[in-house]
């Protein structure tokens, strides 16, 4: 089955790869030999659960989940509180627009005398649209 | 399906081991030897490198796949890396000192093999000693809330 071995190889290799086999062999039946005798410090529930790599890494990422979850709430509320002023703001921009059309026709109106611009300016005063 | 959400992260160590089972059948089935190794291990030796790469590969397939405690799954792979690291190292020194620098490429592989489950194994006890820890001082319960 197995041809003698050439002499091309030096003896110490033998020896070498002998104890390096016998060595790696021995630590792997000593692995499993420990396993199995030690098969009493891990409780069955607990070890089939998890291991604590698997704890240590979902924890922080739990933590960051609830995080952003406020983070985005908060966001939403901000937007919608943005959206309502910028929603007042264009409504005044509109206001202040015709009155100052109005304004601008009372006065290059070719009728246009101090009194009527003056008058124009005293109504405008008391639009209720801007009583907001 | 734990068995598998951890296999799914290690597709070299699952490649090699199931090469090294594939290379042992092969070894014994179509009886041919790499001279390297032919000339520079004794019989016994010999025969137990090709029964080794078999063990190998089956009992850490086995291991990752356990369905049982994840401690025995995890000793089981250790054992088997353990060895592996053995049996491509031991197979690295012959290719280099059979064939020497003609051989550079398949040195490097195998070392690198070699290397790796010898990190692999180191992991491994590290994890064991985690989950020795956690064992002794959490419930399951607690374990459990921390998930989920």
């Amino acid at each position: 089955m197995i041809t003698a071995p050439a002499p091309a190889a030096p003896h110490w290799v033998q020896v070498a790869l002998s104890v390096l086999g016998i060595l790696g062999g021995g630590t792997g039946l000593a692995a499993i030999a420990a396993v199995v005798v030690q098969r009493g410090k891990f409780k069955a529930d607990a070890a089939d659960t998890l291991t604590e790599a698997a704890l240590t890494l979902v924890q922080p990422l739990q933590t960051r989940i609830t995080q952003l979850e406020g983070e985005a709430l908060s966001a939403r509320s901000e937007l919608g509180t943005l959206r309502e002023q910028v929603n007042q703001l264009q409504f005044v921009v509109r206001v202040l627009t015709r009155t100052l059309d109005r304004w601008r026709a009372a006065i290059r109106a070719p009728d246009a005398t101090l009194r009527k611009v003056r008058a124009t300016v005293a109504e405008s005063d008391r639009i209720p649209e801007m009583d907001r | 399906m734990r068995a598998r959400l951890l296999a799914r992260h290690r597709p070299y160590e699952i490649a090699v081991l199931v090469a090294a089972a594939l290379s042992g059948v092969l070894i014994l089935t179509l009886n041919v030897r790499p001279t390297s190794v032919q000339v520079s291990m004794p019989a016994p030796i010999l025969i137990a490198w090709e029964l080794g790469q078999i063990a190998v590969g089956v009992v850490g397939l086995l291991g990752i796949l356990w369905p049982g405690r994840l401690s025995t799954g995890l000793g089981l792979e250790l054992a088997s890396v353990l060895v592996l690291g053995t049996i491509t190292g031991m197979y690295a020194v012959a290719v280099l000192v059979v064939s020497g620098r003609n051989s550079v490429v398949a040195i490097s592989f195998m070392m690198a093999v070699s290397v790796g489950s010898f990190w692999r194994a180191a992991q491994i006890v590290i994890d064991l000693r985690h989950l020795a820890r956690v064992c002794e001082s959490a419930t399951y319960e607690q374990l459990r809330t921390g998930v989920t």
